[in-house]
């Protein structure tokens, strides 16, 4: 019975039944919207689903298990064996030393050949099996890290400026700089975004209780997250942070505020401290350039040039505007603004996930399978059985692919190593 | 009625071509169960589904057309892929099992099953067609009659054609996998009733795989903390942009559909010869080998054909999604300027254009316009070129003349980044246009002034005329 259940939940059976009623689930949620997340949500979060995908969990691990175990156990010597083979022939009127010639004959076409008293058993690629069994147990981890994954993951994003500390859950860190791989300048031309940045990485520092250093860690927007103590952090955004001061009359406001201006074009709005004004900043072109009929902005990303929109509301009334360029002053309404020199602030993914190492391991496991797949086109395993039984000889072949050739070439050897009369009962 | 009567005729004749298949299937009509079930399914698809779609009642209160035509589509999937699994019940490509490939018990239910989809999301959609024009034409009885006039007198051929169909060998030709698969691909190709559903069923399937593998994207790029940014560069962006392309989906497709025919054909293939040791005589082996090899080429007939319809419906889906974009041409005439064609930047003729000078031919759309020369027509088209100038030239190729037949395949369309030449589909970079010859299009001379296009009507005429001139293809100015 235990065995029964074993080969029915490692079948590739089940892995299509499974698998059909995963594409079933889908297809129900192609009716609505937001049809791919509709059904991760149903493949993760509810009892049917998470049945679906632990059954094929379990029926890929069973089934690497069954083949891995077939493969790896000697066969079982018995004319049934021989019979349930691709080809088989029984001969009778051989010489005794029949079995020998079958494993000598089997060693010259390099077979690794086994003899006993009553049989031969020839085999050839016995590990074969590896490339399939690899990416089943990648999907296996992946799989499984990924449920994990979903469950578990705890992620946030905080924006951090240069030399501000932030108190995490489990430790305080220090961005202690920030390399922005910003060039000098940039020219957008007409309605396309061509404002890319290769990598932005900023140096981190984790500090233990007692404020002392123990971790340095430089963290990229490219590339993998950074693992420090088990958390992965990645860098996800790139603003500006501007020390802004608001003068009118008397009365002086001081503030530094974190905008988020790049690409270039884009505009940001605070709120500045009191509630009652909202300011809101544009990079302005240094210069606009028309070639043709096109017409580029270039802008100077090294001495910022703002336009500030200050205004009572926030989406309405009472605006006053200004084009001033970092480190000078400017008239804005009935106030002054001074903007001071730029620096950097990042957002910070700040991800706790136990299972994500898992889940990377998983995936170079399936991309190692995927890469070693394509060489079973010609790596599949090949055996013989031969057995002697009461003055018969029997004897099989198989081949895992390409069975019509196998039967063939089997046919073929049998030609060569019989010495005339046989008896021959072929496997239809 | 008679468009009614047509498309009820039309679509009972798919129907019969179809049902002939599997009724005049030896298996199947050999066995007077089987054949009675199979039969009771097509009349029940018939009569459930032109009632529901006939009464009013019933098409209120059900699902919306765009629902049934899913509901067809699946129905279509299922059928094209039980042909896989028969061919995985199946010992071997060849021999067709005394017993069938499902306990008996199961088959008469099957068959049932099979005549029902057969005939009801069709019948479903002619009696809504047929209730929809009744009401219009206030005479819903007479609509009723014509469509069960075309009906009944869509399956006359296979009534009377019976006796010459049971003598077509088809147990030679088909297999209980490539029976399934032949009939899922020719409804492909049939479609539902083409007066209420547009398009085949493949632009569907490679959208939704298009939309599964973005979902999947996105998910898998999150769950590994690699995911897209607007302006900083991620890892594997670019492959997780190529995974989630068109082209992707394009190729899933492709593998999708293609998938099991292709496996049939190998499963065909390689199916050993027969073992002839035990015969005697060469002559005799030599007999049952060939028979056997020319079963096999038999059996391929219908696999091969499944494959050149199912290309000829992939060929319909790139051009469906990849479509060649031409907009009509926009009139100019010398109006104020005499003997100058003027077009303003904005590409938009009106006096009232709110488009800003500077703002105009960004889209990189192409845009035609035409001049009337007497009783002729020129057409001209305009273009921003990469470099940012402009690209302005008769929509008409030098070598590519098609017959006046034929007249709608003169001229060029836009896809993507090319114009293409409707006759001849050469693409052509657009950075090209301005250069004479080849399969460009002409070029015409113009300037440009107060943010306008301005070419002498002099110009584009005296052109116009020497290219019409032109009596063999090939020849150049």
């Amino acid at each position: 019975m235990n065995k029964r259940l074993f080969l029915v939940f490692s079948s590739w059976w089940f892995t299509a039944a499974i698998s059909l009623g995963l594409v079933f689930s889908y297809i129900y949620f192609l009716f609505g919207s937001s049809s791919y997340d509709n059904w991760a949500f149903f493949v993760f979060h509810t009892p049917a689903g998470l049945g679906l995908y632990m059954g094929l969990i379990v029926n890929l691990l069973l089934a690497s298990v069954r083949i891995v175990f077939r493969r790896l156990s000697p066969p079982e010597i018995r004319i049934e064996t021989v019979r349930a083979m691709d080809a088989f022939a029984e001969l009778n009127d051989v010489s005794d030393d029949a079995l020998g010639k079958v494993f000598d004959f089997m060693r010259l076409k390099g077979f690794r050949c086994r003899r006993e008293n009553s049989y031969v058993y020839a085999g050839k690629n016995r590990f074969s099996f590896l490339p399939g069994t690899v990416l089943q147990v990648g999907l296996v981890i992946a799989l499984t890290a990924s449920l994990f994954s979903v469950h578990v993951r705890k992620s946030q994003e905080v924006i951090l400026r240069e030399g501000k500390f932030m108190d995490f859950p489990a430790e305080k860190i220090l961005i202690s700089s920030i390399s922005p791989d910003l060039p000098p300048d940039f020219l957008q031309i007409g309605q396309e975004d061509i404002f890319r940045l290769g990598n932005v990485s900023a140096k981190l520092q984790v500090f233990d209780d007692e404020n002392r250093s123990y971790v340095n860690s430089r963290i990229n927007s490219f590339g993998f997250p950074v693992n420090i103590k088990g958390v992965f952090y990645r860098i996800r955004g790139l603003g500006i942070t501007l020390p802004v001061e608001l003068k009118r009359g008397s009365s002086d406001l001081n503030q530094i505020v974190d905008i988020d201006l790049l690409p270039p074009g884009r505009t940001d709005t605070v709120a500045l401290s009191g509630g009652d004004k909202y300011m809101t900043f544009a990079l302005q072109p240094e210069k606009v350039i028309a070639k043709g009929l096109f017409k580029g902005k270039q802008y100077n990303l090294r001495n910022l040039f703002y336009h500030v929109v200050l205004r009572q509301d926030k989406d309405k009334g009472n605006e006053a505007k200004a084009d001033i360029m970092e480190g000078t002053t400017a008239k804005i309404g009935d106030d002054k603004i001074f903007l001071g020199k730029h620096t950097f602030h990042v957002k910070i993914q700040y991800v706790d996930d136990p299972a994500l190492i898992f889940v990377y391991a998983g995936m170079i496991f399936i991309l190692a399978g995927i890469f070693l797949m394509p060489c079973r086109f010609f790596w599949y395993e090949k055996e013989l059985l031969a057995v002697w039984d009461g003055g018969l000889l029997h004897m099989g072949y198989r081949e895992e692919f390409y069975k019509k050739w196998g039967i063939q070439k089997f046919h073929v050897w049998l030609d060569n190593l019989s010495s005339g009369n046989e008896t021959a009962v072929k496997k239809s | 009625m008679p468009d009614l009567f047509l498309t009820a005729f039309r679509e009972s004749l798919q129907c019969s071509v179809l049902l002939a298949l599997v009724l005049f299937y030896p298996a199947v009509w050999e066995k007077t169960l089987f054949r009675t079930s199979l039969l009771a399914g097509v009349s029940a698809a018939f009569f459930v589904g032109g009632i529901v779609g006939f009464s009013p009642s019933f098409t209120g209160n059900l699902l919306s057309n765009e629902t049934w035509t899913f509901w067809r589509y699946v129905s279509e999937l299922l059928i094209f892929y039980a042909g896989l699994l028969f061919a995985a019940l199946s010992p071997s490509a060849t021999k067709n099992r005394e017993g069938g490939y499902l306990p008996f018990d199961v088959l008469p239910a099957a068959l049932f099953c099979l005549g029902f989809f057969l005939f009801f999301f069709e019948a479903r959609a002619v009696g809504f067609l047929a209730h929809d024009v009744g009401e219009m034409k206030d005479n819903l009885f007479g609509a009723f009659v014509s469509v069960l006039a075309g009906t009944a007198t869509g399956f006359i051929p296979i009534v009377m054609l019976r006796k010459y169909l049971l003598k077509v060998p088809l147990e030679n030709v088909f297999s209980a996998a490539s029976l399934c698969i032949t009939i899922g691909a020719l409804q492909f190709a049939f479609g539902g009733v083409s007066e209420i559903e547009k398009g085949n069923i493949l632009i569907p399937v490679q959208r939704n795989l298009g939309g599964f593998l973005d979902g999947w994207r996105r998910a898998v790029q999150s769950l590994l903390l690699i995911s897209d940014h607007p302006f900083m560069d991620t890892a594997f962006s670019g492959l997780a942009e190529y995974i989630a392309s068109d082209r992707t989906a394009m190729a899933l497709t492709l593998l999708f559909v293609m998938g099991p025919p292709l496996l049939l054909l190998v499963r065909i293939f390689s199916s050993p010869d027969p073992l002839v040791g035990d015969l005697r005589g060469g002559a005799q082996k030599r007999y049952v080998v060939a028979s056997f090899r020319k079963e096999l080429v038999y059996q391929t007939l219908p696999v091969m054909t499944v494959i050149i319809i199912l290309i000829i419906l992939l060929h319909a889906v790139n051009l469906t999604l990849n479509p060649l974009y031409e907009p009509s041409p926009i009139s100019v005439t010398e109006a104020d300027h005499k003997g100058i064609l003027k077009i303003p930047f904005s590409g938009d003729m009106s006096p009232h254009s709110s488009k800003e000078a500077g703002n105009s031919f960004e889209d990189k759309k192409l845009r035609k316009y035409v001049y009337f020369y007497g009783n002729e027509q020129i057409v001209f088209l305009a273009m921003l070129k990469p470099d940012g100038s402009l690209g302005v030239a008769l929509d008409e190729c030098e070598i590519c003349r098609p017959p006046d037949w034929k007249s709608d395949a003169k001229g060029y369309s836009q896809r993507g980044e090319h114009l293409v030449c409707k006759y001849c589909m050469t693409p052509i970079a657009v950075s090209s246009l301005n250069k004479p010859g080849g399969c460009n299009p002409v070029p015409l001379p113009f300037t440009i002034e107060d943010n306008s296009i301005l070419l002498r009507t002099e110009d584009v005429t005296d052109i116009y005329k020497k290219l019409q001139g032109l009596e063999k293809k090939g020849t150049h100015f």
